[in-house]
C-alpha cells in the first residue's frame, strides 16, 4: 500500500530525473555538435556582370538572401550544412561578363537527412538584376532590386524590401511580407499571411486562402489593388488622405468599415453576403477587396 | 463608381463562365455546340475564342524547340537527387555544358569524343537524342487545360495580359488579340518543357493505384475534364506523398486541407444559393489552386 503523499513524491522524483535527463541531452547535443563541427566554410563565387544580369537560385532548404549593391558583378557566399550537398554556379557565357548566372544546390548523398541538405545563400547583385529564386524550405529575403523578381517557396517565408521592379511572389505555406514595393506586385500564399507595407505600386494583387492580409499605406492615383482572403481577415490601414473607389464584398464575413466612404447607389452586395461599393475623396485608385468568411476591416492611420 | 474598362462585365455572366470552362476541351477538339452558340451570341467571348484558336494554330505551326539550359539543369538535378546520375568529372561537366548546343545541331567534336570515352555520358547522350527525336516525331498537341492557366499567369505576371479583378490566380482570359505570337511561343515552350521534364523513364510517376474520387462538382461549374485531371493529380500525389520530405509533406497537406475545406464550404453555399457568384468564383479558384498545388508537389523531384 502506498504511503500518503507518495504521488507527489513520485512526481518530484520524476521531475528531478527529467531535469537530469534534459541536462544530459543538452551535453550530448553540444558534444555531437562539437564532434561534427560547425557548417562547412562558405563557398564564394564572384562574377563580373553588366548592370542587369539574370540570376537564378534553386535551393532545397535554408536561407536565401539577395541584396543589391552598386558594383557590376555578382558575389555569392554559400554555406552548406554538410558534405551531403553542394552548391554549383554556372555563368553564361562561361567567360567574360556573365549575362545569366545560375546557382543551384544539389544533393550529393541522397541518403542524407533533410537538415543535412541545407544551404544558405547570401548573394550581392546589381540593382537591375532580374532574379528568380526557388527555395523549397527556408526564408527568402530580397532587398533593393529594380529588375523583375520571381520568388517561389513551398514552406518558407518571403520578405521583399524596396523593390521597384515587377514582383511575382508565391509561397504555399509561408508568410509573405513586401515592404515599400514600387512596381507591380503579384503575391499569393495558401496558408500564410500577406503584408504590404508602405507600397507605392500602382498594381497589387494579393491572395491567400487561410491567412490574413494586411495592407498598410496609401494608394497611388490610377492604381489597382485587388486583395482576396478566403477565411482570413483583410485589414486595410491607409492615411486619411487616401483617395480610392472601393468594391468590398464577402460571402459570409463581416465588413468593419472605419473609413468615410460615399456609398454608390449601385447595389454591390453579393446575394446572401455583404458588400460595399463607394468612393473616398476623389476616388483616384481602385480597391477591390474580397473574402469568403474573413472580416474586411478599413481603418485610417492615426 | 467607374466600371471595368473591359467590354465584358467584371464578374462574368454564368454563360461566359460556362464558356470559359468548356473552352479548353473545345480547343482540344471536342465538339461543343454550347461554346459555338455562346461565341455567336457574346461578342467578347467570340474574340477570345478566335484569338485562342489563332494561338493554338500558331502553336502547331511552331517548330519544336529545345528547352532552355535551365531545364537541362533541372533534369540533371533530378537525376542526381535520385542517385541516377553519378557525380560528374570535369570532363563530364564540360560535356554537360556543350550538350544543349550539340543537341540543337551545333557540331562539337569534344562532345562526340567524350561520349565515345565515357560510357555514362554516352548513355545520357543516346537517351537525350532519343527524347529529342521522339519529341520531333510527336504530333503538335495542345497543352492540357492546366497549362493554359499557367500561360495566363505568366502573361499576367509580365503585364502583357490585363486581367479583370474577378477571380484570382489568373482564371480569366480577357484580351489575347495582340499577343498570339508570344502566347504561342510560351505555350510551345511550356509544352516541350513539360514533355522533357517528365521524359526520363526512371523519373516517371508510378501508375496511380488510388481510386479516382468522384463527386458532383460538374454541377458547380467545374468541367468533367478538369475534374478528371484533378483526380489524376490527386492519385499521383497520394502515391508520391510518402516519399516527400516531412516538412514539405506537412506544408502540402496543410495547403490541400485548407483548399479542400474551401471547396467543401463553397459547394455548400452554392447548393443553398446557386446564384452566389462570389462563392462560385472562390470555388473555381480553390479548384485551380488545388490543381496547382498538386502539380507543384508532383514536380518537386524534377525541379
Amino acid at each position: 500500500m502506498r504511503a500518503p503523499g507518495s504521488p507527489a513524491k513520485t512526481l518530484q522524483t520524476r521531475l528531478s530525473s527529467q531535469l537530469w535527463l534534459r541536462i544530459l541531452v543538452s551535453f550530448l547535443s553540444i558534444g555531437c555538435f562539437a564532434a561534427t563541427g560547425p557548417d562547412q566554410p562558405p563557398k564564394v563565387f564572384e562574377f563580373q556582370t553588366g548592370p542587369g544580369p539574370s540570376v537564378t537560385i534553386s535551393n532545397l532548404r535554408g536561407q536565401v538572401t539577395v541584396r543589391s549593391w552598386s558594383k557590376q558583378g555578382v558575389r555569392a557566399s554559400c554555406t552548406v550544412a554538410s558534405p551531403a550537398v553542394e552548391v554549383d554556379a554556372e555563368p553564361m557565357p562561361a567567360n567574360g561578363r556573365a549575362e545569366r548566372i545560375q546557382f543551384s544546390t544539389h544533393v550529393v548523398d541522397p541518403s542524407a537527412g533533410a537538415d543535412a541538405a541545407t544551404a544558405d545563400y547570401v548573394v550581392d547583385v546589381p540593382a537591375g538584376t532580374n532574379l528568380e529564386v526557388r527555395n523549397r524550405q527556408g526564408h527568402i529575403q530580397v532587398e533593393g532590386l529594380s529588375g523583375e523578381t520571381w520568388v517561389e517557396t513551398v514552406g518558407g517565408s518571403i520578405t521583399v524590401a524596396d523593390a521597384s521592379g515587377h514582383l511575382d511572389i508565391h509561397s504555399l505555406g509561408g508568410d509573405v511580407e513586401i515592404d515599400r514595393p514600387a512596381g507591380h506586385v503579384e503575391a499569393s500564399t495558401i496558408t500564410g499571411n500577406l503584408e504590404f507595407l508602405d507600397p507605392t505600386s500602382t498594381k497589387i494583387r494579393g491572395t491567400t486562402t487561410s491567412g490574413h492580409i494586411l495592407y498598410q499605406g496609401d494608394f497611388s492615383p490610377g492604381g489597382n489593388y485587388m486583395l482576396s482572403a478566403y477565411s482570413g481577415d483583410l485589414d486595410i490601414v491607409c492615411p486619411a488622405s487616401a483617395s480610392f473607389e472601393i468594391h468590398a464584398q464577402s460571402v459570409k464575413g463581416r465588413l468593419d468599415n472605419g473609413v468615410d466612404v460615399i456609398r454608390s447607389q449601385h447595389d454591390a452586395t453579393p446575394r446572401g453576403g455583404i458588400g460595399l461599393l463607394g468612393t473616398r475623396n476623389q476616388g483616384k485608385a481602385r480597391l477591390d477587396l474580397r473574402s469568403y468568411s474573413g472580416t474586411i476591416r478599413l481603418r485610417t492611420m492615426r | 463608381m467607374t466600371s471595368s474598362t473591359e467590354n465584358r462585365p467584371e464578374i462574368p455572366r454564368p454563360s461566359c463562365r460556362e464558356f470559359d470552362i468548356a473552352l479548353p476541351a473545345y480547343l482540344e477538339g471536342q465538339t461543343s455546340p454550347e461554346v459555338e452558340r455562346h461565341a455567336r451570341e457574346c461578342e467578347f467571348c467570340a474574340v477570345v475564342l478566335a484569338d485562342l484558336e489563332a494561338v493554338r494554330d500558331n502553336c502547331r505551326a511552331l517548330p519544336l524547340e529545345e528547352p532552355p539550359a535551365l531545364v537541362w539543369a533541372n533534369v540533371r538535378a533530378a537525376l542526381k537527387a535520385q542517385g541516377v546520375l553519378q557525380e560528374s568529372r570535369p570532363a563530364c561537366r564540360e560535356f554537360d555544358l556543350a550538350l544543349p548546343a550539340y543537341l540543337e545541331g551545333e557540331p562539337s567534336p569534344e562532345a562526340e569524343r567524350h561520349a565515345r570515352e565515357c560510357e555514362f555520358c554516352a548513355v545520357v547522350l543516346a537517351d537525350l537524342e532519343a527524347v529529342r527525336d521522339n519529341c520531333r516525331a510527336l504530333p503538335a498537341e495542345d497543352p492540357p487545360a492546366l497549362l493554359w492557366s499557367k500561360v495566363r499567369a505568366a502573361l499576367e505576371a509580365e503585364g502583357i495580359l490585363k486581367v479583370p479583378a474577378a477571380g484570382f490566380w489568373g482564371t480569366r482570359v480577357p484580351a489575347w488579340a495582340q499577343w498570339a505570337a508570344p502566347v504561342g511561343a510560351l505555350a510551345a515552350l511550356a509544352m516541350v518543357t513539360g514533355i522533357l521534364v517528365r521524359a526520363p523513364e526512371g523519373l516517371r510517376h508510378v501508375e496511380p493505384t488510388v481510386p479516382v474520387r468522384t463527386s458532383a462538382s460538374a454541377n458547380f461549374g467545374v468541367s468533367p475534364d478538369f475534374e478528371k485531371t484533378l483526380g489524376q493529380l490527386e492519385q499521383s500525389f497520394a502515391v508520391r506523398e510518402s516519399s516527400l520530405d516531412p516538412g514539405l509533406k506537412a506544408t502540402y497537406r496543410k495547403s490541400l486541407d485548407s483548399l479542400d475545406a474551401s471547396i467543401k464550404e463553397c459547394r455548400t453555399t452554392i447548393e443553398a444559393k446557386p446564384s452566389n457568384a462570389l462563392a462560385q468564383e472562390y470555388l473555381l479558384a480553390a479548384y485551380t489552386e488545388k490543381a496547382e498545388v498538386l502539380q507543384s508537389a508532383l514536380e518537386m523531384d524534377a525541379r
